[in-house]
């Protein structure tokens, strides 16, 4: 694969981004019950197994020189190419349930006067274009999407603290450990990152083990700090709403000015473009690992978008693919795979050609 | 016939052949010491008087000269004529672009060289303020079509060896003239090699002003990477943090490479203003960017698709305007944006006596008179208004912004916010990929340093810390003599 670097801090305020634009999607549908609070610990626990998970990515990525786990996995034969069509599948999934989870958002919240399809379709062709340019592209304009998020969050949430009222909260885990338990895997499951680390890194330069540290601290902050204020400002209001984070941004105001949902929809979507973006380009190494080729073809790009897209319709046109795509189990276990089983896979058989290889040079 | 004869005949021939009805060559036939001479110059390049005083007259007035051909030359060269611009030359290719630049060619019999002399004569404009780099305390002079006088404008500015003037050529028919102008051990070796072998890429006959140019130094994106200025200053202060000039003939501009989109903000006069009012400015002007960009984009969308997003006061005042004019509120803005552009675009181009006629009309018939026969409303009036001029707050920016908000005018309508929102997104990844002579567009705010954000981007820090511990431009952050 043709190489461009970025540093990590440009990689993980990437994740960082794409991670908070699917925090700011939570659905009561799927954290579920009174106790919204919990899902702060939730999220919290998810970070945690988020990093205990990736240490099978971290210990192939330093065995295996350099090389990305798609292009290591190749190297090991038929079993090795199930790699990159794992990684790519969840890739697409991921990508395919954001945009469709955006979509239904702008269906039941917003409700506009033309179809949402056009909307995922224009930003699946931003995020197209940004694949197009690169992962340094994406990772610059990552930089600036977290400032905008960071300004725009500070308005929007800063001014929604003003309706923070501790007897809204409840006490935790009141009800028992029934609403953590379905919290974590949401937390777990709205994020590619697995599959991104194990693509990108190699592609990422600078201190990257100390990134991901504050990755993980800076999203389980952010996320736990976002559930406590929608738990503290909305109460019990926050579980009979889909979105609760949105009808929090929608309850802001900066006097004349109201209605801040519009900048809370704008950050989620400029974070969308990016996780997306990201994803594709991710696909893009993997059909190229799988092709054996240094860049894959234009082509291997819109084959992707047009994947995610078309899951994306399905996700938002039809009810039982609703279920099937937005539950948080599912994607869960694919997250859970491809941080702890895909790694060793390639790990496994990468190595064992390399050790092949090896003897066959001796002889 | 590439090289000169030693036959003057057949030299004589070959120049009136290759200027056959060109009414400006001119021949002045002679003999000196015995030998045949001719004098060959193009009328209107060069200064008759010079060449009279100069060439002709010692010529005339020289006695006898020892030997003949190349011996007659040599005494002509060391005791008769003492031009300061004087050289052999023998290729025909070069002798014939010698005289098109306002050289006279003496020939003489049996001598297989010519000798040239810099005598040019012709009318240059002298140095005027700049009509569109206009400066509240800068100095008043700009560049003019001469380049030579350019390069001498720069050189009264910049007392050092280190300043070099790199000559080139463009135009497989005009042969221009141009000049890399850059500072030796400041600018980078492999930009200016870029940039030869980027010139070498120009394949058009002509090179008649700087946009023939940028066309072939660029590289894609909706913002150049490219930069133009008429003023010498301003080319002192880029080539001094790194940056390479090109002045070519014939056009008042120079072209500034790498060239960064925070210098589309950045005037002389925010620095011989104050810090504190200059970084006022320069925000002013990032205001007025993204005025100028999204405004009307984002007025259509919220009037069309999210009217609840307006305060009530705000939103009756708009909804009572709408209510009284027959077009939708994406037409009229429509209609008036191309209406401004077709006032701006005629009062551009119009004989200033007629330019005052058509900003009447513009004003007085399209601005009062549309508005009170409710064929537009007066918001959507303002805000095309507002955006134009606020386009005007950064001129360098004009042609992407015309296009861009008219971009966004259809994101707008068509899909609401989200579609401005997208549309944000696309331009900045657009200029996040997008380098210009590979340091990023966006350097030093994404790839991002504090230092020098907030030295020269987000603030325009005092002299006393811009003094010290500035980069050049290629050192920028993500450049790629840095890495990222």
């Amino acid at each position: 694969m043709e190489r461009t670097n970025i540093s990590a801090e440009q990689f993980f305020i990437l994740l960082f981004v794409s991670r908070i634009s699917a925090a700011i999607s939570l659905n009561a549908q799927y954290t579920g019950g009174e106790d919204l609070l919990d899902s702060a610990a939730s999220c919290l626990l998810a970070m945690l197994a988020a990093g205990a998970l990736s240490l099978p990515v971290w210990l192939a990525l330093r065995l295996g020189g350099g090389k990305s786990l798609p292009e290591l996995a190749v190297e090991g034969g038929w079993l090795g190419r199930l790699v990159p069509l794992y990684y790519l599948v969840f890739l697409v999934l991921a990508g395919g349930s954001a945009l469709g989870l955006f979509q239904v958002f702008l269906s039941d919240a917003m409700d506009p006067d033309f179809s949402t399809g056009w909307v995922a379709a224009a930003l699946l062709g931003v995020a197209l274009y940004g694949a197009f340019r690169g992962l340094e592209t994406i990772g610059r304009c990552g930089v600036c999407v977290f400032a905008a998020l960071v300004l725009g969050g500070a308005l929007v949430f800063g001014m929604a603290a003003g309706r923070f009222d501790p007897d809204n909260l409840e006490p935790l885990f009141y009800h028992g450990l029934g609403q953590t338990g379905r919290g974590f895997p949401l937390f777990l499951a709205r994020t590619s990152i697995f599959a991104e680390l194990g693509i990108l890194l190699p592609q990422v330069k600078g201190r990257r083990a100390l990134g991901f540290g504050g990755w993980l601290a800076g999203t389980g902050a952010f996320l736990a700090g976002l559930v406590l204020l929608t738990a503290g400002c909305l109460g019990r209001y926050a579980s009979t709403q889909n979105f609760p984070v949105y009808v929090l941004a929608s309850l802001s105001q900066v006097r004349s000015l109201r209605r801040l949902d519009a900048v809370f929809t704008g950050l989620w979507m400029m974070g969308m473009i990016l996780q997306l973006a990201s994803g594709l380009y991710a696909c893009r190494v993997c059909l190229s690992a799988l092709g054996a080729k240094k860049k894959g073809p234009d082509w291997t790009l819109w084959l992707a978008a047009g994947a995610m897209l078309a899951l994306a319709l399905f996700t938002a046109g039809s009810g039982g693919f609703q279920r099937l795509m937005l539950n948080p189990g599912p994607l869960a276990w694919w997250a859970a795979g491809a941080a702890a089983l895909v790694p060793l896979i390639a790990l496994a058989v990468g190595s064992r050609r390399g050790r092949a290889a090896g003897k066959k040079e001796k002889r | 016939m590439e090289k000169l004869s030693e036959r003057l005949g057949e030299n004589k021939r070959w120049l009136q052949g290759r200027f056959e009805n060109a009414m400006d060559f001119m021949m002045r036939e002679m003999e000196l010491s015995g030998t045949e001479a001719a004098l060959f110059a193009l009328d209107g390049l060069v200064s008759k008087q010079t060449v009279t005083l100069s060439i002709l007259n010692p010529l005339m007035e020289a006695g006898p000269l020892p030997g003949r051909g190349p011996e007659l030359l040599g005494a002509i060269e060391r005791t008769v004529l003492g031009s300061v611009e004087q050289k052999r030359e023998s290729r025909m290719d070069q002798l014939l672009l010698l005289l098109m630049s306002g050289f006279a060619v003496l020939c003489l019999d049996g001598c297989g060289e010519a000798l040239v002399f810099g005598v040019q004569g012709f009318d240059t404009r002298g140095p005027d303020e700049p009509q569109n780099e206009v400066m509240q305390r800068g100095a008043k002079d700009g560049f003019t079509e001469s380049y030579q006088n350019n390069i001498s404008m720069i050189r009264r500015r910049m007392k050092t060896t280190a300043l070099k003037f790199e000559k080139a050529q463009v135009g497989g028919q005009s042969h221009t003239p141009l000049a890399l102008c850059y500072l030796e051990g400041v600018a980078s070796p492999r930009i200016l090699e870029q940039i030869r072998e980027r010139l070498k890429t120009y394949d058009l006959d002509t090179a008649l002003g700087a946009g023939y140019l940028t066309g072939f130094l660029e590289r894609g994106g909706v913002f150049s990477g490219v930069g133009v200025t008429e003023r010498p200053d301003v080319v002192c202060g880029k080539i001094e943090e790194g940056r390479v000039a090109i002045l070519m003939e014939g056009t008042p501009t120079a072209i500034l490479v790498p060239f960064l989109f925070v210098e589309n903000f950045q005037t002389l006069d925010d620095y011989l203003t104050r810090p504190f009012y200059g970084t006022f400015i320069r925000w002013l002007k990032y205001i007025a960017f993204f005025l100028s960009v999204f405004l009307p984009g984002l007025y259509v969308a919220i009037a069309t698709h999210h009217p609840e997003m307006l305060p009530e006061a705000l939103l009756l005042k708009i909804a009572e305007s709408e209510a009284q004019t027959p077009f939708p509120v994406m037409a009229e803005t429509l209609i008036l944006y191309f209406l401004y552009e077709v006032l701006r675009e005629a009062g551009l181009r119009a004989p200033r006596s007629l330019s005052a006629t058509v900003s009447i009309v513009g004003g007085l018939v399209i601005g009062d008179t549309a508005v009170s026969a409710g064929l537009v409303s007066a918001p959507s009036l303002m805000v095309v208004a507002l955006t134009a001029i606020a386009g005007y707050a950064v001129p360098r920016l004009y042609e992407p912004l015309a296009l861009l908000r008219l971009a966004f005018l259809l994101a707008g309508n068509f899909l609401g916010v989200w579609g401005v929102t997208a549309g944000l997104v696309l331009l900045v990844m657009d200029l996040c990929g997008t380098d210009s002579f590979g340091v990023p567009l966006l350097s030093a705010a994404s790839p991002f340093s504090g230092r020098l954000a907030f030295r020269d981007v987000f603030v325009r820090a005092g002299w006393r810390r811009l003094a010290h511990g500035g980069v050049r431009v290629q050192q920028m952050p993500g450049s790629r003599e840095m890495g990222e």
